[in-house]
């Protein structure tokens, strides 16, 4: 969170994580693409010729108002190859809630769990408490043969409480569900740290 | 070492951030038009504060609407045992642009 007194706007960071290919570009692309562009700004990639996350994607967007502060929302994707362990890190700093988009696929489970895991692990170094912020989970995918049930999923991945979506990001089915979800829960958030 | 600047180059609340956001343990002096403050940080977090005749929080309400002054940053000499107060700077700005807010509407 970042409270830009003299512009009277609140930055807020919401982070896309999970495993290298489970479509946190695609959500951002998506989300880009269905937004009036005068409440969001440019998509920004940083990519290879692969059209894989170098080091993140970003996009601005506007909401009304909170406490007379108007939120503006920095949506920044992380690199899920594996190697690029010090960007994530880097990334998640500063952040007020993550998106974890799971590749739903079944021989993609082990990968989900590894990232969730170090996610987890990067929140606790940087002073969260994982009992009270915002994760929002994405099932991705979910338009794939050979995916694994979603009960399967939420079992393996133990995310318990946390607020979830079935989603199948290339067409955009369940994006802005968990968009808002995710905006929902760090405003929220907001709202707890003044009372 | 200090650090020295102008609320003309960076606001208050822009300031405040960014030395708790590194988590640092200073001293803000600040002078304005008519005014005076001084705010301790440490590790990040608000401890105290007094702007003209306020203390605690409602010093730092105040010193977040300050438009021109200047400012110098030290060390913090050493960790008081007893603060009036330890509070993270987005809580108190929240609450600073509330009031803001209220005022506005009087
Ligand atoms: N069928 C299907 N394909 C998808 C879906 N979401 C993303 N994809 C495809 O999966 C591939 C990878 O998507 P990206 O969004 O680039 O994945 P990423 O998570 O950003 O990958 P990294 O940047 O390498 O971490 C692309 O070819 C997408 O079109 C989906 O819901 N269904
Ligand atoms: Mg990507």
């Amino acid at each position: 969170m970042f409270i830009n007194w003299g512009l009277g706007e609140l930055n807020l960071k919401i982070v896309y994580y999970g495993p290298a290919l489970s479509g946190k570009t695609t959500n951002l692309q998506y989300i880009h693409a269905r937004t009036p562009p005068h409440m969001r700004g440019r998509l920004i990639s940083l990519k290879t010729q692969q059209e894989r996350t170098l080091l993140f994607d970003f996009l601005q967007l506007e909401m009304g108002k909170v406490h007379n502060l108007k939120p503006k929302f920095k949506l920044y994707t992380v690199p899920g190859q594996v190697y690029y362990a010090a960007s994530r890190k880097l990334i998640l700093q500063g952040t007020d809630g993550v998106v974890f988009v799971v590749d739903s696929q079944a021989g993609r489970l082990a990968d989900n769990q590894e990232s969730w895991y170090t996610m987890e692990q990067h929140l606790v170094e940087l002073g969260h408490d994982l009992s009270t912020f915002p994760i929002i989970v994405q099932y991705n995918k979910r338009d794939m043969p050979h995916v694994l049930s979603v009960s399967e999923l939420k079992r393996q991945l133990a995310v318990d409480g946390r607020p979830q979506f079935e989603a199948a990001a290339a067409r955009g089915a369940g994006v802005f569900d968990t968009l808002k979800a995710a905006m929902n829960a760090v405003i929220g958030q907001v709202k707890t740290a003044i009372r | 070492m200090s650090f020295y600047g102008s609320f003309a180059l960076v606001t208050p609340a822009g300031l405040l951030q960014l030395l708790c956001q590194e988590q640092r343990s200073v001293v803000i002096t600040a002078r304005g038009d008519k005014s005076q403050a001084c705010i301790l940080l440490c590790e990040g977090l608000i401890i105290g504060g007094s702007c003209d005749a306020f203390q605690g929080p409602e010093a730092i309400y105040r010193f977040v609407t300050w438009r021109d002054g200047v400012f110098r940053v030290d060390p913090l000499a050493e960790q008081p045992t007893e603060s009036e107060m330890a509070a993270p700077v987005e809580e108190l700005l929240l609450e600073a642009a509330r009031r803001r807010d209220e005022f506005a509407l009087m």
